[in-house]
């Protein structure tokens, strides 16, 4: 009877097996309540594969990786006080079931509201940041159970893995009200024998806390929002929310650079040095979130409000200033220190890209250094920081991980030559510079790597289109110029000119055929020194810098009238002195006016016989402008013939006054969305240049045959066979074509329903046994995305 | 049968003498129990707590179904006399800067009702011809001015926002009592100006700004006014234009802060600024998060969100309460779970849990005349919408009254700080 029943139950069971592999997968249970953060156990501790319909492991404790196994995943559920195990190693990554005999997928209880979780000691511990409790709860890896809970002063906001200068392993948590840096003891574990059941194990039997003394918290100079720390280097980074900066905190001697002390005059650990990007005026609100490359260059500090990416020179300790280091640089038309992002990023990751072009003899390598951010739109973007092409004797590194995560080994491999980056602005302007002069400033030898840096600064451009000039050129004849042409020009004059493709090459000589002819503008072209022959030596490809550009339609006129200028019925003339003319709130330093133009008053006189002087066509009330202050001009009578002889009269022009002002002889330059620059801006009663004016690309107006810089584009109009005269104007469109590089952070195999809403953390992991993926962390989906970088598909648990 | 009769003319009878102008339609709720509470006030003086019921399951007549009760917050009991009767649907109760005048929205007929608040507090009526009255609907605006062509109030008004403009007419100065209100359908904000508070005079503006606007606050230091919606993903701020004779003349847009974009309705439930008006915080329910908002945080010192934190499910409410420790708190009710979750705003991490029992709704402070230091008295007043007066369980057909208040102790010195330590019913 025994054995019947049990070749029946055998039986039972192949035939679910068997229905069980033709079904579909089954629904994920629902498991996941607000995930916040995720770390990766990978190095001591692994996981079985999770291949049971339940999503069981076996009772046993985990194997050792040595013996078998993957890395997986941590995840701290705020809402539900649970630390969940995610299954990252496999195909497909799961949710874990550690206890199959309760219902629903049981996780590790924790203690109240859950923030951070992070792998301390020797790997066998997991630490998480509880706030409302205030306290700390250990985690035994090996039987995933909890060990002890230790209360700490204050809010903790985050928890480190830490080693201090005498090689004592800590659990660093960074606490608000006090602001600190606090050193809490962790345990270590003795992984128990396989007859033990995990699930019932009290791990106080087979864990022990390190007897020694811990450092004394260190405060923060601030209310702490987010750390990352480097335990390779001891250098960690903490941002705050009421100070715009980010603090170096050194916790080993080792970490300091030469000659750096503490800036207490302590010892370490402490804080070596601080970088700070706000101003006094404007009210402090700090940062989202600190992260630090792999290959550490820089460090990346998210500002979610102002939509950017902060660049931290981690060598140098500087604040990079993105809108100088780019190139052509964004100043003068931004003076915002971070990368420009779009609205809402909320989580960030360092990501380095790496291209082994040759593997040795020498060895050829290009990296594109940036990072991924992730918005509220369930869009996942790529960022550039730099691209360094490295050409070094030897071979390349055997794996991203030994270059990157091996911190003691690296130093060995040949490719560690090419782990040089140079300090930002590299100076200098590719507007005005020869190829020689950009050779000069991106090519650089470092411990006999030849380098080639170029900096980018900018959201990555995922079309590689060219930005280019599209449709015909327009232009406007003025009458009076019309009879001229006709007698230079046979047959029929026609309006407009085709545009060639663009760009062109700076190098490209045009010169005009016709006076409507307007030279092809050269844009400001990106240019890039890589590395590349037999032998191998830098050389300079241009291509238009798509991110500069804006989609939008110039316009050249001559002696136009300045734009946005004196439309509406505001102008006034002053009550007691005619040669005063009041704006009504225009400011004419942001406008560009400058003295030696021209206002016309549009709005007709007062119909009375005594404003007969200021009757007829517009043109009449025509003064010239002799003095300029913000709101206010002082004109003079123009002495020719066809201008009124006598300044205006409030008598005469009681009411507000439309009015525009023109430059003499000079052509306006302004585009529909970049405006008309000006040099000028208002400093109590005059008008004063502005910062950068210098450059040349803040002025909207140039002469014929002279050059116009603009903040993406030159142009030089030609002197023709005709004298340009009022009215005469060219127009054209530019076309940006620059298509941000961005995924969709939405599963592969689903609906779009589950689009990422809130991402909470953006991490790459290492290959745990699926390869390489970067997951997104999603507090308001309950969901963490998992996208494999190599084949691009996107699963999820929940 | 003969007794009943009796009893009808009674009945009749009292209610004329009641200064009714037509006698009442059974049944009227009583006056001296909760039914389905939702939006509360407490006077300034602290002594008494004010309560909008709702009659939520038309149990009783419609136009007359709801009260706001009069609770006295020493002794815990509801002063019936006091109670006036309002509209079924209510949704929120705000005082006038003098204490003077109490607004309730309701949404029966799409109503505010204007009452008269008693010298200290102790009683709230309709004031008709010099006489105090609980039958509220000569009190009740729908439309404004009340004739043939006057501005209607638009459909489902449910959050709202008293400030106070003054204009000087004819050599004196006049107050004027700004009623903002938000609509839980549709897209309108409005804005009602009473001339010292009465309704002769009363002028009203609409205009569409957010979906399904849940609540209207005041930002301090200012006269803007911002709205979060149910159906929509922003913040709408706007000022309403007071001419110079006290009428609204219009509603000025002024800016929009966005909460989310994958997300077309977060269905925003609480929204409140701290004292400085810096900063401004908003729960949301898709995704069940706080949203804590810097007025000055993003580029050329626009608002935009800083942080979001999550929450327990479905959010009800959020109040912004300085404690008498200096520290700023912000209380979040979650209908779902029975419990009010407190944010430390400095620390931006949820710190506490309350326990309050099922289906807290909307949450009050006690008056600033408490909570001054540690050890004085200071309460917090939590409607419980759906649950029976003496236990933990939701209402049955045939409860007499349905619904409690639970009355926290919001007095960081004190032993049973955040805590429940009464309950009223």
């Amino acid at each position: 009877m025994r054995i019947r029943t049990s070749i029946i139950a055998a039986g039972a069971l192949a035939t679910l097996t068997t229905v069980a592999c033709q079904q579909p997968p089954q629904p994920q249970l629902v498991s996941l309540q607000a995930p916040v953060k995720i770390a990766v156990v990978d190095g001591v501790v692994c996981l079985p594969s999770v291949e049971r319909v339940d999503a069981t492991v076996a009772t046993t404790p985990l194997p050792r990786c040595e013996e078998g196994g993957q890395g997986f995943g941590l995840v701290v559920n705020q809402r539900s006080d649970k630390l969940g195990v995610v299954a990252l190693g496999q195909a497909r990554p799961r949710m874990v079931n550690l206890d199959s005999r309760r219902p629903g997928v049981t996780a590790i209880p924790v203690g109240r509201s859950p923030v951070d979780v992070a792998v301390v000691g020797d790997g066998t511990v997991a630490a998480v940041a509880n706030q409302i409790d205030g306290s700390i709860t250990f985690v035994d890896l090996w039987t995933l159970q909890p060990i002890s809970e230790v209360s700490v002063e204050g809010t903790p906001q985050a928890v480190v893995a830490v080693t201090d200068e005498e090689g004592q392993r800590f659990a660093g948590v960074m606490t608000g009200g006090p602001n600190e840096f606090a050193f809490v003891a962790v345990p270590s574990c003795e992984r128990p024998e396989d007859d033990q059941d995990r699930r019932d194990h009290d791990p106080e039997q087979t864990c022990t806390f390190d007897e020694g003394s811990a450092p004394a918290p260190l405060a923060l100079p601030g209310r702490p929002v987010s750390v990352e720390f480097d335990d390779v280097s001891g250098l960690g980074f903490v941002i705050y929310r009421d100070l715009d900066g980010m603090s170096f905190v050194a916790l080993r001697p080792e970490a300091l650079e030469e000659d750096e002390v503490c800036l207490d005059g302590g010892e370490v650990p402490c804080e070596v040095a601080r970088v700070e990007w706000g101003d006094e005026d404007t009210p402090a609100f700090g940062a989202t979130s600190v992260k630090a490359d792999p290959l550490g260059f820089f460090v990346y500090v998210l500002d979610r409000p102002k939509n950017r990416l902060l660049v931290v020179d981690r060598a140098r300790r500087q604040l990079i200033d993105a809108s100088m280091a780019m190139e052509p640089p964004l100043q003068p038309f931004s003076t915002n220190p971070g990368i420009p992002l779009v609205r809402s990023a909320t989580a960030v990751a360092p990501e380095v890209t790496r291209i082994v072009l040759e593997e040795d003899s020498p060895g050829l390598v290009r990296y594109e250094i940036g990072a991924r951010v992730a918005a509220d739109n369930a869009q996942l973007y790529r960022v550039g920081v730099a691209n360094l092409e490295c050409r070094f004797e030897g071979s390349a590194a055997p794996s991203w991980e030994s270059l990157v995560l091996d911190g003691a080994g690296r130093g060995e491999l040949d490719e560690a030559a090419c782990l040089f980056m140079p300090a930002f602005p590299l100076g200098g302007d590719p507007d005005f510079d020869d190829e020689e002069e950009l050779l000069d400033r991106r090519i650089f030898d470092h411990e006999g790597a030849l380098l080639a840096v170029n900096p980018v600064f900018g959201l990555r451009d995922g079309d590689l289109r060219e930005g280019q000039f599209v449709g015909r050129a327009q232009c406007v004849h003025p009458e009076e110029l019309v009879a001229q042409m006709e007698e230079l020009v046979e047959g029929s004059l026609t309006c407009g000119t085709p545009l060639a493709p663009q760009p062109v090459a700076r190098s490209v000589e045009t010169t005009p055929s016709t006076f409507t002819d307007v030279d092809r503008a050269d844009l400001m072209e990106f240019a890039e020194a890589i590395l590349d022959g037999d032998p191998i030596a830098p050389m300079i490809e241009r291509f238009p810098f798509d991110l500069r550009l804006v989609s939008e339609e110039w316009t050249v006129a001559y002696e136009g009238a300045i734009p946005g200028l004196g439309g509406n019925e505001r102008g006034l003339v002053e009550a007691t002195d005619g040669s005063r003319f009041l704006t009504g709130g225009a400011n004419l330093c942001n406008a560009g006016v400058e003295v030696g133009d021209r206002l016309r008053i549009l709005s007709a006189p007062v119909n009375e016989s005594r404003c007969a002087e200021y009757q007829g066509e517009e043109r009449v009330r025509t003064y010239e402008i002799v003095a300029v202050s913000p709101f206010e001009m002082s004109i003079a009578v123009i002495e020719e013939d066809g201008f009124a002889q006598e300044l205006p009269v409030r008598e005469c022009f009681n009411r507000g006054l439309r009015y525009e002002v023109r430059p003499r002889e000079e052509w306006v330059v302004w585009g529909s969305q970049s405006g008309m620059g000006s040099p000028w801006e208002a400093e109590g009663t005059q008008c004063v240049l502005r910062e950068g004016a210098e450059s040349g690309r803040l002025s909207g107006r140039v002469r014929t045959g002279e050059e116009y810089f603009g903040p993406y584009l030159s142009l030089r109009i030609h002197e023709g066979e005709v004298d340009p005269v009022e009215g005469l104007s060219y127009t054209f469109r530019v076309e940006r074509n620059f298509g941000l590089d961005a995924e969709t952070i939405s599963p592969s195999r689903q609906q779009s329903l589950v689009q990422s809403v809130l991402p909470a953390q953006v991490l790459f992991l290492p290959d745990l046994g699926a390869g390489r993926a970067v997951v997104v962390v999603d507090q308001g989906t309950d969901r963490i995305y998992v996208r494999n970088l190599a084949t691009g598909q996107v699963d999820y648990v929940r | 049968m003969k007794n009943l009769s009796i009893v009808m003319c009674l009945v009749v009878w009292a209610a004329s003498l009641w200064g009714c102008t037509e006698s009442y339609v059974e049944p009227l709720p009583p006056r001296g129990q909760l039914y389905y509470p939702i939006g509360m006030e407490v006077h300034p003086n602290g002594q008494f707590l004010y309560v909008v019921n709702t009659n939520f399951d038309l149990r009783y007549r419609g136009n007359l179904g709801g009260t706001v009760s009069v609770v006295d917050t020493e002794t815990g009991e509801i002063l019936s006399g006091g109670t006036p009767f309002v509209p079924s649907y209510g949704g929120h109760l705000r005082l006038n800067e003098d204490a003077t005048k109490a607004f309730v929205t309701s949404r029966f007929n799409n109503e505010v009702t204007v009452l008269t608040v008693a010298a200290q507090g102790q009683a709230l009526y309709c004031e008709v011809e010099g006489e105090a009255v609980a039958d509220s609907r000569p009190c009740q605006v729908t439309r404004l001015p009340d004739v043939r062509g006057g501005n209607r109030l638009a459909i489902d008004p449910f959050g709202l926002a008293v400030t106070r403009a003054i204009r000087t007419i004819g050599g004196e100065e006049q107050v004027f009592d700004l009623v903002h209100v938000s609509h839980l359908r549709g897209e309108q904000v409005s804005t009602m100006s009473f001339p010292e508070g009465e309704i002769p005079g009363a002028s009203l503006q609409s205009a569409a700004l957010v979906s399904g606007g849940n609540q209207v606050v005041s930002r301090p230091g200012t006269q803007d006014l911002y709205v979060a919606g149910r159906s929509d993903n922003v913040v709408a701020a706007y000022r309403p234009y007071i001419n110079e004779n006290g009428q609204v003349e219009a509603i000025v847009r002024r800016e929009v802060i966005e909460l989310a974009r994958r997300e077309d309705r977060v269905d925003a439930r609480g929204i409140g600024f701290d004292e400085t008006g810096e900063w401004l915080y908003v729960a949301t329910r898709r995704p069940n998060a706080l949203h804590v908002i810097g007025m000055e945080a993003g580029a050329n010192r626009t608002p935009r969100v800083v942080r979001s934190i999550p929450l327990e499910q479905n959010p009800s409410e959020l109040v912004v309460h300085e404690g008498a420790d200096g520290v700023r708190r912000i209380y979040i009710p979650s209908y779902r779970h029975g419990l009010i979750q407190v944010v430390d705003a400095e620390q931006e991490a949820v710190v506490d849990v309350i326990e309050v029992g099922r289906n807290p709704y909307h949450m009050v402070v006690d008056s600033p005349v408490h909570c001054r230091v540690p050890g004085e008295r200071c309460q917090a007043y939590v409607s419980l919408f759906d649950v029976r007066a003496e236990e933990d369980r939701r209402c049955q057909e045939g409860d007499e009254s349905c619904g409690r208040i639970a009355v926290l102790d919001l007095d960081p010195a004190s032993e049973t700080f955040h805590t429940v330590i009464d309950w009223i019913y």
